[in-house]
């Protein structure tokens, strides 16, 4: 090389050099700004009530039994809807994203519905299928653990099959093929072989679905009866009825150490188990469902059972809320779905519900955005392995860091906006109630769920196919663009799916930030459904049934944007 | 389906790729502009420059706040103010955000401050005082302190509704006080929000304190809890779930709720309501607004408030939030006047009363109740 | 000084726990243009950490690479004009075989119909025409490699780095291919190091063969003068000669035979095949195993001062009995197969 070729290297190399600064910097600011601020701040108000640093929050709260009532029901109710939702949904992602047949994507967006409606619909649909008197009355779960169980696995069941479907269906079947042909019954070779390359995913699905009910909120609220509180919801009544900041920070800094722990789980199964997969393999991963006739399996079978089970569960409640939408004081009609291009009754709102689903449906646009962009990005910088060993530590800490977001209280967050947001860095600019502010609080929440369903499958392309592509003469940045990123939008429609709903359903933080004049339809439906009144209701009702159907469109149009999937990027 | 499809088919060559880029790259731009919320041109981030007339008005409410666009119109073209409104959340908590944001207000003006969270808020110096001339006797007898730091707008009574059809089917004369409660002839048939976590329920709690006094809540609830009383998380759940009445399908035919929700479950035509109020147990909310300290319109947020006041809003208020005016002569809807008359004694606490006890009484009814 | 010139060169890794392990201890090789070198060694030695150090894939502790006289260091994998061909191909999952082979043009930014043509050509070399549509998760191994070796040849790469390129394949596709690529390689006139761990591969591929053993070379020569002579024992039994006789503390009966008539001081290495079945001849050894393999018998012979080595017997249905194990047989030494080494 001569020296203007040395130097073009070293321009290269410092190139490559900030563009990677620059893929950490960006999300890291993001997340700096709208979350650790924030949040960093209302909790520094617990500690520092007057200036002084002041830990005798801790005695004085953990001295109260209710305290540690509550942390033991949290991890109790966490744990144990975990595992109903690991057991419940690896048998669905089976069905789901290894299985064939008519009417599956309709029903890959029928399970994201649950996770995206607002709490407080669920909450009195799923009681009026668990009171006494409903359909469900004679388990007795009403205002039981069981029912706060329920509720919790209701939610987070789409978690987990979308994130062990999605890596499944790249797994190279050949490996449990062998272990058949080696003499395996179909459960021995799916337990020893199948399962064990299957643990990342199970493993960070778990500890998606684990934060989301350590966290759960409003559900446990309307279902499980005041008898069943969380940290989060404990969170939410210091904070918000008795401004008691030092309790909350107390909590909130209890609420970090489990999420915490749950998150070091995870990564440690994670990273003994992450394996690069087979690309390209030579085996069909997908086959048709067939549960009669030659090709028939028992194991799949079985799956279909659990999976149906499943299924009809999650309907129960939509189903209910679906009939429900249709019935007027004069029997069943369309009165209902004709009211949502009107106010409501008498001015119960401001805009129409129609206004307010478009409103949505914009922030959500932007919100996705804003998540697909950031966590890509985080993704893209976790998946790599770089050769120091300080880099690949502090690649491990962005990824555990990055979650997060998913275990802090929406209420902490929204009361730290309005703490924070009134001056972002000195700015002499109030985003607190700036409408740029919405998108922004739920791209925080849907930024770990991007990196989460991006990130396996972004870790499992070989490094050599890298390598590969640099030596045929790709730059580093074509690499990403001709390698990685056509093989990782395969997961990307799921990504972008999962962001657009949970932005679409997201009330927590919304409700600190929505703007009375511009509400979101979730906001609305928390209005309509707290007034009296049977059109009010029948309103919210068929308003919830509209959220539930973009919701489920989103997902399919998702899913069908995978521009991976026709390999012709 | 698709992905299976797509996977068998050959590899079309590379004119599909850029379309497909094009495409996508398109679509990010469409998300980017067109639909954008984030793109949208928005007065959000304005601020009033002065008090004179013009200028913005920043109102901070809870999220229950509506009324008519008609009437907004009219103030905006009156005083040449745009009032814009912020609701970051509901009742209980805009009182903790306004004292958090006590720096840095969120607006100029605050409504929607209730009687349980009034004494806090001037306690913690959110307010500045302001006597507006539009206040009228009934609205001076409600005030808070005498300083006039927060203005009464509406009150709003908690009362325990009733399934009346129920009571007529089953042959169970209707209860009619607190006491009645106790009595098993109507167990397992009442439903109430948590105190904790509602502010009807909070309201609730209250009335007990004022009907049965210091010494006698607390029995009064265990006495409840033995008769099989139901604590749902908030007012929706009990109502809409618990509730035995017509807009629901519940078991219980007596819960928590509004004196001014019977209006609302009357058919059409009809002039009798399948559900009542019982007005021996309401407890009176008034809901307050007040000039915030260091708002940067103030004179802008006393327009507001005297705008509050007038005739034209007083009258307005019913059918948007369910509650009802503070000034008596103002004209209720015809519903009102038929099926949800204001209950002519309901159930008070002193502010200062609640302020200093609310969070002990929290405690205690949690500890009777639920534990 | 032309062609590619290793220099010293050391490659460490440092595993997760800290530990570092050096996988190329201060080597050195010149390759020259055209010329195509096979690195053959056991697993382990450090064929494929070189191989990827030169490519530009594992840094360098110490030494450097260079081409042309032009030091490599500091320029980046995708700029040094070299082609990797992988063990298993690591054909892009995402692309068609077309769209693989023209992968490296396209980073050159060769216009479309130049590459079209490429393509074709190239697909024609390695025997896949009308391939450039398939999708390449319908390909044999054999077709996977075959259109990795094109990819690797498109860009006409300055020198092509082939790692075990053919070892998972099977044996008779094996030896077809390593013809195949060898034409591929001097018809196109690349320059090319090639890894292996099979001598017939080597020795059926390349223009010299370079030894290596414990990240180190132990001798670098053409095919024939590397049988021949290999220069250390470490080579010759890499090599597969079995038995070393000291020439000089031998009784005279071996000396003579496996002198041959040279005057040998030192040590001389039997390869299989070096001791032929003859009534004349000069050594008896006790049959210990017989073997039928592809139209020949291999006995497996201990002889007494030498030890164990395999002689070699075309196939003749009536030898059965005599080559039992446990029977005496009279060997002669053929020269050709005898190496002496140079201790």
């Amino acid at each position: 090389m001569d020296g203007h070729g040395a130097r073009l290297n070293r321009r290269g190399a410092v190139g490559r050099g900030a563009a990677w600064g620059l893929a950490v910097a960006v999300p890291l600011a993001f997340l700096g700004l709208f979350f650790a601020l924030p949040v960093g701040t209302l909790v520094a108000r617990g500690f520092w009530p007057d200036g002084a640093l002041d830990l005798s929050g801790f005695v004085e709260v953990f001295s109260r039994p209710r305290t540690w009532r509550v942390i033991g029901l949290t991890l109790a109710q966490a744990t144990v809807a975990t595992a109903v939702v690991v057991l419940l949904g690896v048998p669905g992602a089976h069905v789901l994203y290894r299985r064939t047949f008519r009417g599956r994507g309709a029903l890959r967006a029928f399970v994201v519905v649950p996770f995206v409606l607002p709490t407080v619909v669920v909450g009195v649909a799923f009681r009026s299928v668990l009171a006494p008197h409903g359909p469900l009355g004679f388990l007795g779960w009403d205002g039981t653990f069981a029912g706060v169980v329920a509720a919790l696995v209701f939610f987070n069941y789409a978690v987990l099959v979308r994130t062990v479907g999605g890596y499944w269906a790249t797994l190279d079947p050949r490996a449990e093929q062998a272990a058949r042909a080696l003499g395996a019954s179909p459960l021995r070779a799916f337990v020893q072989v199948t399962l064990p390359a299957l643990v990342p995913a199970i493993a960070s699905g778990a500890a998606i679905v684990f934060l989301f009910c350590a966290t759960a909120f409003g559900v446990v609220l309307v279902l499980g009866g005041p008898r069943y509180g969380t940290v989060e919801t404990e969170i939410w009544v210091q904070t918000t009825q008795f401004l008691d900041l030092r309790a909350a920070a107390v909590l909130s800094v209890v609420q970090l150490v489990v999420i915490a722990a749950a998150l070091a789980v995870a990564g440690r199964a994670r990273s003994r188990r992450e394996r690069t997969l087979a690309q390209g393999s030579t085996t069909a991963v997908e086959r048709p469902l067939r549960l009669r006739g030659p090709g028939r399996s028992a194991a799949d079978g079985a799956a279909v059972a659990v999976t149906a089970l499943a299924l009809a569960f999650l309907a129960l409640p939509l189903v209910t809320v679906a009939l429900r939408s249709l019935r007027t004081p004069r029997g069943w009609g369309l009165d209902n779905y004709v009211a949502l291009g009107t106010t409501g009754g008498p001015n119960a709102l401001s805009v129409t519900v129609w206004d307010a689903a478009v409103t949505s449906l914009r922030i959500a646009l932007d919100a996705t955005v804003l998540a697909v962009v950031v966590g890509g990005l985080v993704a893209l910088v976790v998946s790599r392995r770089p050769r120091s060993r300080p880099l690949r530590r502090a690649v491990g800490v962005l990824d555990a860091v990055v979650m997060l977001p998913l275990g802090v209280s929406a209420v902490t967050v929204g009361f730290g906006f309005l703490l924070t947001m009134d001056r972002p860095l000195g700015l002499d600019l109030d985003l607190r109630s700036s409408p740029v502010l919405i998108p922004i609080a739920q791209a925080v929440v849907a930024t770990p769920l991007v990196v989460r369903t991006v990130l396996p499958v972004l870790r499992a392309i070989d490094s050599r196919l890298h390598e590969a592509a640099a030596v045929l003469g790709a730059p580093p940045g074509r690499v990403l663009r001709l390698v990685d990123w056509p093989i990782a939008a395969r997961s990307a429609g799921l990504a972008l799916g999962l962001a657009f709903a949970v932005s679409l359903g997201e009330f927590g933080a919304t409700a600190f930030l929505a703007r009375p004049e511009r509400p979101t339809l979730p906001v609305v439906i928390f209005r309509l459904i707290g007034r009296p009144g049977a059109e009010n209701l029948g309103m919210a009702l068929a308003a919830s049934v509209v959220l539930a159907l973009m919701t489920a469109t989103a997902i399919a149009l998702a899913e069908r944007l995978r521009p991976g999937v026709a390999g012709d990027v | 389906m698709t992905t299976s499809t797509h996977r068998r088919r050959p590899r079309p060559g590379h004119a599909r790729t850029s379309a497909r880029l094009t495409a996508l790259t398109a679509a990010s731009a469409l998300a980017l502009t067109a639909c954008s919320a984030i793109g949208e041109g928005d007065g959000g981030t304005d601020q009033a420059d002065d008090g004179e007339g013009g200028g913005t008005v920043v109102l901070v409410t809870h999220d229950s706040f509506a009324l008519s666009e008609d009437v907004i119109a009219a103030f905006e073209e009156r005083t040449g103010l745009t009032l814009e409104t912020r609701a970051p959340g509901d009742g209980g908590a805009l009182v903790n955000q306004l004292i958090l944001t006590k720096d840095a207000p969120l607006g100029d003006v605050v409504y929607g401050i209730d009687t349980t969270f009034a004494s806090r808020a001037i306690n913690e110096g959110v307010l500045e005082p302001y006597t507006s001339p539009e206040a009228g006797e009934d609205v001076q007898e409600l005030a808070v302190d005498d300083e006039d730091h927060l203005t009464a707008i509406d009150v709003g009574d908690v009362c325990l509704n009733i399934d009346r059809e129920w009571f007529a089917e089953q042959g169970v004369p209707e209860p009619t006080s607190l006491q009645d409660l106790t009595d098993p002839a109507y167990r397992d048939l009442l439903v109430v929000t948590n105190p904790a976590t509602s502010s009807p329920g909070l309201a609730f709690l209250l009335a007990t304190i004022a009907e049965l006094g210091e010494d006698g809540w607390v029995d009064y609830w265990a006495a409840l809890r033995e008769n099989g009383v139901k604590v749902a998380g908030g007012w929706s759940d009990a109502y809409y779930v618990d509730f035995s009445g017509p807009s629901s399908e519940g078991d219980r035919p007596i819960a928590l709720s509004y004196a001014s929700s019977p209006p609302y479950e009357v058919p059409e035509g009809a002039d009798e309501a399948p559900t009542a109020a019982m007005l021996d147990t309401c407890f009176r909310q008034v809901e307050y607004a007040g000039v915030l300290a260091g708002a940067a319109n103030p004179e802008g947020a006393r327009q507001v408030i005297d705008w509050l006041l007038s005739p034209e809003v007083q009258a307005d208020i019913p059918e948007n939030m369910y509650v009802y005016p503070a000034d008596s002569t103002v004209e209720l809807p015809e519903s009102w006047e038929l099926f949800a008359p204001l209950p002519p004694e309901p159930l008070t606490l002193d502010p200062g009363v609640i302020a200093e006890n609310r969070d002990a009484w929290i405690d205690t009814w949690t500890a009777t109740v639920l534990d | 000084m032309a062609g590619l010139e290793v220099r010293d060169v050391v490659v460490h890794y440092v595993d997760d726990d800290g530990r570092t392990a050096t996988a190329v201890d201060g080597l050195s090789l010149d390759v020259a243009p055209g010329e195509v070198v096979a690195l053959l060694g056991p697993s382990g030695s450090g064929k494929s950490s070189l191989l990827r150090a030169v490519a530009g894939l594992e840094p360098l502790s110490a030494g450097s690479v260079a081409w042309d006289g032009h030091d490599l260091a500091g320029v980046p994998v995708h700029r040094r004009g070299f082609g990797l061909m992988f063990q298993d191909g690591q054909l892009f999952p995402h692309r068609d075989v077309g769209a693989n082979v023209a992968f490296g043009l396209e980073m050159q930014r060769a216009p479309r119909e130049v590459r079209r043509a490429r393509v074709a050509e190239l697909l024609e070399l390695v025997g896949l025409p009308g391939f450039a549509d398939r999708d390449v998760a319908t390909l044999s191994g054999g077709e996977r490699q075959r259109v990795a070796l094109a990819r690797s040849l498109a860009p006409r790469p300055r020198l092509l780095l082939l790692d075990e390129p053919l070892s998972a394949l099977d044996r008779a596709l094996r030896e077809r291919l390593a013809g195949e690529v060898r034409e591929a390689l001097t018809s196109t006139g690349t320059t090319a190091v090639f890894v292996t761990h099979d001598h017939d591969e080597a020795y059926a591929v390349a223009d010299r063969i370079a030894v290596m053993d414990l990240g180190r070379l132990l001798q670098v020569d053409p095919p024939a003068d590397l049988w021949h002579r290999p220069a250390s024992r470490r080579v010759a039994e890499f090599l597969g000669y079995q038995a070393f006789v000291e020439v000089g503390r031998a009784s005279v009966a071996v000396r003579e035979a496996v002198g041959v008539g040279v005057d040998v001081e030192g040590c001389v290495a039997l390869g299989p095949g070096s001791l032929v079945p003859d009534d004349d001849g000069a050594v008896v050894g006790t049959v210990v195993a017989a073997g039928f393999r592809r139209g020949v018998t291999e006995l497996d012979v201990d002889v007494p001062e030498v030890g164990r080595v395999t002689a070699v017997v075309p196939a003749t249905r009536a030898d059965g009995d005599a080559h039992r194990p446990g029977a005496q047989v009279r060997l002669r030494v053929e020269p050709a197969a005898v190496a002496v080494l140079p201790e």
